[in-house]
């Protein structure tokens, strides 16, 4: 669903993503750790066609985001760290703006958009506008606005971060329904938990380089992710 | 205690000068100097419009044994100007202010909190009140009319018309902090647009009968001062403190401590409650309608659209073309017989005029175009947004397009209403007026293009504060002054021409040579500009 080959991103003479190569499948919930400044989110970006790299390649479903972007960015869907979604609209014409674009049709919109915004109790706060919505319920319209289009990927920032336990405990359900029905997700998390539960493999980031994939069983051996993790910063520093 | 909370606060009024409101950083010394200078031209250019004012009334009204009455006008004026310059900080400050939760929760006696905070307001105050207090005591010693004691007086007066600037500002941004909590976001925009327009309307309503009010002040001297005297009490007394009357002085000085201490005790009362109070608007409760799903373009249209009339700032700013041109078509229908008048001079002055009024309104027609200037900073406004745009399966084309044709509606509606109008009342033929309405089009088309390619070259996507961009951008600057400037070049290029064609003829090819320019302009923001969105 995801193949990212060799990718190599540099901000001036700092590479910010050095050589990275890694392989999403279908059905797959796949982790993204490092720790802050450790190329995750660029290479995030890079995947959803925000940011150009400077070589490598990036396939979604076959397609090269730099050959055909706009085929690419309709099979997926991106939650960015921090939602900065448009203030001046209320949440239900954001989703219907976002609707629009992924062409989502009347119907179907109609049927995810209540489906999901009753699952993340965000129904009676459509009518309100965004600018009044805290850093949660701004989480959770983004969340909603990446499923009403059916993504065969979503790719995900720290998609936890604000979301209270029952919101959080429903995106964990529905990551895993999408993926048992063909989906994929790549998400990147701090919470070595939560990542350690939800991720069927991961991938260990540091200075922009892969230093560890695999499945979590691979990865992890009989230790905690935690550790394993702590102990391949040291060594690799 | 009350000295470190004034010390944050006058550190808070020093960040807006130290600090770009473009990026929130401290601002190099280059831009310092700048900034410094751009002020003091300010405070000049404004202080050197109430210099002259003061130098009419002056000497005529101190003869006349009313020097009180000029000081009374000047104080008024003066406050006035205080409340202006206060009015949004006791706002923003004393009922707005972020940090109110957080030093309520420390060891601070609110009180100090609030005296502190009114501080901040006064220092706005006395900052604009100097504007107007200082040019006039200037003329009034220049003339020869006050020693040493009547100067001393003077300073006491402005500090007393500060403080009362104070007084009121804070009783209406009180008043302002009770309305905006019970009201909905449209319905303040909708208030703060009317006022805006309102206010802009009754400036220039003033500034071209200022004149006539100086003369009606110099000739019914004797009248409005035994009004005032009757009616305005106060004033009376602060015109002639500025006089030296020293027992005026302690009546002035009185009344006006008298209201600060009423209001810092209500308010200090009180003060807990405002600051923790919430907006109490009803929340708008989602209720079930049937959806439609739409095109690409009509919701990147709509998006645009709401972004447009979702902020006063950039409606009034960028939009403010339109609103002449339906001032403009209203006015034409309602004054016909002053344009008619008007011809018939310009005709008498320059016989044949009337055969230029085609190319004149056409020029016309451009330079109000060029106040409208939406997609100038249309792409800056994206801001952190951006990313929205940029990993959606939307083509950047489809993007732009949508910025431009909001810019083409939203100028060319009431600039068609216009054209209407004026060519009904000045008798133009259809065939004019077509034309006429051709080039304005065009005009309008490489209007929004000049616009978007000047903001795709110069960008700001990291403002804290969207007035920045809005207001003080480049591209916006440039996008304005360099329509003005299309106009003047075609003007001069008619000016070259003039023997070798008609006016009909000239308009003809000014049409053609903005057609031009706005296709080839449209081409680059196709093929070049759409890559420079993508990469932003």
């Amino acid at each position: 669903m995801l193949r990212i080959e060799h990718l190599t991103k540099q901000y001036g003479e700092k590479k910010a993503v050095d050589d990275l190569s890694l392989q999403i499948k279908p059905g797959e919930i796949y982790g993204f750790i490092g720790h802050n400044g450790a190329g995750k989110t660029t290479t995030i970006k890079a995947c959803c066609g925000i940011l150009p790299f400077d070589s490598g390649e990036i396939y979604i479903g076959g397609k090269s985001i730099k050959e055909s972007p706009l085929e690419c960015k309709s099979m997926l869907a991106y939650i960015p760290d921090n939602p900065d979604l448009y203030d001046f609209m209320t949440g239900i014409q954001y989703l219907n703006f976002v609707a629009d674009i992924f062409g989502v049709s009347a119907s179907s919109r109609e049927e995810l958009i209540h489906r999901y915004a009753d699952t993340f109790e965000l129904t009676a706060d459509l009518a309100q506008p965004i600018s009044a919505y805290s850093h949660g319920m701004k989480q959770k319209l983004a969340l909603i606005s990446a499923l009403i289009h059916e993504p065969k990927l979503i790719i995900m920032d720290e998609p936890f971060v604000g979301l209270d336990p029952k919101a959080s405990h429903q995106l964990k359900e529905i990551m895993r329904t999408i993926c048992d029905e063909g989906g994929a997700i790549f998400f990147s998390t701090h919470v070595l938990e939560v990542a350690e539960k939800l991720c069927d493999r991961i991938a260990i980031i540091k200075g922009g380089r892969l230093i560890k994939s695999g499945t979590m069983d691979e990865v992890r051996g009989d230790e905690s992710l935690e550790s394993v993790f702590l102990e391949l910063e040291e060594n690799h520093g | 205690m009350v000295k470190v909370l004034v010390k944050k606060q006058i550190m808070e009024l020093g960040a807006f000068f130290y600090q770009s409101a473009k990026k929130g950083k401290r601002r190099s010394r280059g831009s310092l100097i700048m900034y410094a200078l751009l002020m003091v031209y300010v405070v000049v250019a404004i202080g050197w419009m109430f210099y002259l004012m003061a130098d009419m009334l002056c000497e005529p009204l101190v003869n006349a044994g009313l020097g009180w009455l000029f000081f009374a006008i000047v104080g008024l004026m003066a406050i006035v100007a205080g409340v202006f310059g206060s009015i949004f900080t006791a706002y923003s400050g004393l009922y707005r202010a972020k940090d109110n939760e957080l030093l309520l929760s420390m060891p601070v006696k609110p009180s100090a909190l609030l005296l502190a905070r009114m501080t901040s307001i006064f220092v706005m105050s006395f900052d604009f009140t100097l504007v107007v207090m200082v040019p006039s005591m200037l003329v009034y010693h220049l003339k020869g009319f006050g020693g040493a004691g009547t100067l001393v007086s003077q300073i006491i007066v402005t500090l007393l018309v500060s403080l009362f600037a104070l007084v009121l500002s804070c009783v209406l941004g009180w008043l302002m902090g009770l309305i905006s909590a019970h009201l909905k976001g449209s319905v303040k925009r909708l208030i703060s647009i009317v006022v805006t327009l309102g206010l802009l309307g009754g400036y220039f309503y003033v500034y071209t009968k200022v004149y006539n009010y100086l003369q009606l002040i110099l000739i019914n001297g004797d009248k409005i001062g035994s009004t005032v005297r009757k009616a305005l009490f106060p004033v009376y007394h602060l015109g002639l403190a500025c006089e030296g009357k020293a027992c005026s002085l302690a009546i002035f000085a009185g009344i006006v401590i008298a209201l600060f201490a009423l209001v810092y005790f209500l308010l200090s009362a009180s003060f807990i409650k405002i600051a923790i109070a919430k907006d109490t608007v009803a929340k708008a409760r989602y209720e079930h309608k049937a959806m439609k799903a739409g095109s690409q373009l009509g919701a990147l249209f709509k998006k645009e659209a709401k972004r447009f009339t979702g902020s006063t700032v950039y409606l009034i700013n960028c939009g403010l073309g339109s609103v002449a041109f339906l001032a403009g078509a209203v006015m034409a229908v309602t004054k016909s017989d002053y344009l008619h008048q008007l011809m018939e001079m310009l005709n008498q002055m320059m016989p044949g005029a009337d055969s230029l009024i085609l190319l004149a309104l056409a020029g016309m027609l451009g330079l109000v175009t060029a106040m409208n200037d939406i997609t100038s900073p249309s792409v800056s406004l994206e801001g952190k947004n951006i990313w929205i745009l940029q990993s959606m399966p939307v083509s950047a084309w489809t993007v732009l397009k949508a910025k431009l044709l909001l810019h083409v509606l939203v100028t060319s509606v009431p600039a068609v209403i216009f054209i209407v109008s004026i060519s009904v009342v000045l008798g133009i033929s259809p065939v004019e007026a077509v034309l006429v309405g051709l080039f304005e089009l065009l005009f309008i088309v490489l209007g929004a293009a000049v616009g978007l390619a000047l903001n795709l070259k110069m960008p700001n996507l990291n403002w804290v504060n969207e007035t920045v961009v809005i207001k003080q951008s480049m591209a916006v600057l440039i996008a304005i002054f360099g329509s003005w400037l299309e106009v003047l070049v075609l003007g001069g290029l008619y000016f070259l021409l003039r023997n070798l064609m008609t006016p009909m003829a000239f308009l003809v090819l000014a049409t053609f040579i903005i057609a031009a320019a706005a296709c080839l302009l449209l081409l680059w923001l196709r093929k070049r500009g759409t890559k420079i969105f993508a990469e932003l």
